[in-house]
């Protein structure tokens, strides 16, 4: 097998599909408080599969409005603008890689780990003084480069899979011995060409690499979030690894344990209802 | 891994409340086994460690309150 450079990773992202207009849309109106929400609303509808994932979210039991929310404008008055464009930018991220089926990649437990870091990041941005928006989609977009591989070098990336099997090691350092370079940095190049804010790029390229009191903010909380994902074991993998809580960025966060265990059983129940936007 | 098996002759011998707290003891044993197994390369520095702790509580706590 030929070796991968990041040149070839690069290609490889110019030629996945690009996020949907009002996605794109919707990511530049974090930092505006002045968005015309009904206009925005009437964009997002012309989406029927993104609309038919944010409502059958929106009916679930953790909102308590099972079969009340009938259309898009429907959820924007129920739920806020704010929960809204959260549960769209989540569908439109987890539906923007096609569907894979192979037996040494589950993709589905991909993206559970993948939104329970965006929750467990938004539940706990508030305690860092970080927007809870950037926190969710930092979170959800921070293994990203691990989809990147699986679908542009599916090869490459299984002889990565099986050497972490092998040498019973994270994934990061399996990618790192097996390719060379690491998700991170994949992860990094697709934020960037997918016009993520800055801090969120910055957050997916370190969160493996906080140590020391100068990492950025959003990284450090990607960090603590990502652990907190591993911990909860959402995903139930066997071969699970809980990476070591870095005592700079828990520190950082700046509350004790009794309020974070507290925060813990709402992100289960988030979880739990954000998983039906997954569903086919 | 271990596995906490509860004798039936205790379970019986210490009635429903007996067999309920074995049960409660073999989930925190399985708990522990499944937190342990997880955290297996995660190092033994203080914060690592005191998340572990925190982690066994906030399981069985869930399971106290049922939820």
């Amino acid at each position: 097998m030929k070796p991968i450079t990041l040149d070839d990773v690069s290609v490889g992202i110019r030629e996945l599909p690009a996020l949907p207009a009002v996605v794109l849309q919707l990511l530049e109106s974090f930092d505006n408080d002045r968005v015309d929400t009904t206009e925005l609303g009437r964009k997002i509808s012309q989406d029927q599969a993104l609309v038919a994932k944010v409502l059958r979210v929106a009916n679930s039991s953790f909102y308590g409005m099972q079969g009340r929310v009938a259309s898009m404008q429907d959820a924007i008055v129920v739920l806020g603008f704010r929960s809204v464009r959260t549960l769209v930018v989540a569908a439109a991220v987890t539906g923007s890689f096609p569907s894979t089926n192979r037996e040494w990649f589950d993709q589905q437990a991909f993206w559970k780990h993948s939104l329970a870091v965006g929750l467990a990041a938004r539940t706990f941005a508030d305690a860092l003084g970080i927007n809870t928006d950037h926190a969710f989609t930092a979170g959800l977009l921070h293994d990203i480069g691990r989809q990147v591989l699986v679908t542009c070098f599916p090869d490459h990336y299984k002889a990565v899979v099986e050497a972490r099997r092998t040498r019973d090691c994270f994934s990061i350092e399996a990618e790192q011995a097996v390719l060379g370079f690491d998700h991170t940095q994949v992860g990094a190049a697709l934020a960037a060409r997918w016009k993520f804010a800055p801090a969120i790029g910055e957050a997916v390229r370190l969160h493996h690499n906080v140590s020391g009191k100068d990492a950025p903010p959003t990284a450090a909380l990607i960090h603590l979030a990502d652990v907190t994902a591993h911990v909860l074991d959402l995903t139930g993998d066997p071969a699970a690894l809980v990476p070591s809580l870095d005592a700079a960025s828990w520190n950082r966060f700046g509350v004790g344990w009794p309020e974070y265990k507290r925060r813990l059983a709402t992100i289960e129940d988030q979880h739990r209802s954000a998983s039906l936007l997954l569903a086919a | 891994m271990s596995a906490v098996v509860v004798p039936p002759a205790a379970a019986e011998a210490g009635g429903a409340q007996g067999a309920d707290a074995a049960a409660a003891l073999a989930k925190r044993a399985g708990v522990f086994d499944r937190l342990s197994h997880m955290f297996r390369r995660a190092g033994s520095e203080v914060t690592t460690q005191a998340l572990f702790r925190a982690m066994m509580e906030y399981h069985v706590e869930r399971e106290e309150t049922g939820k």
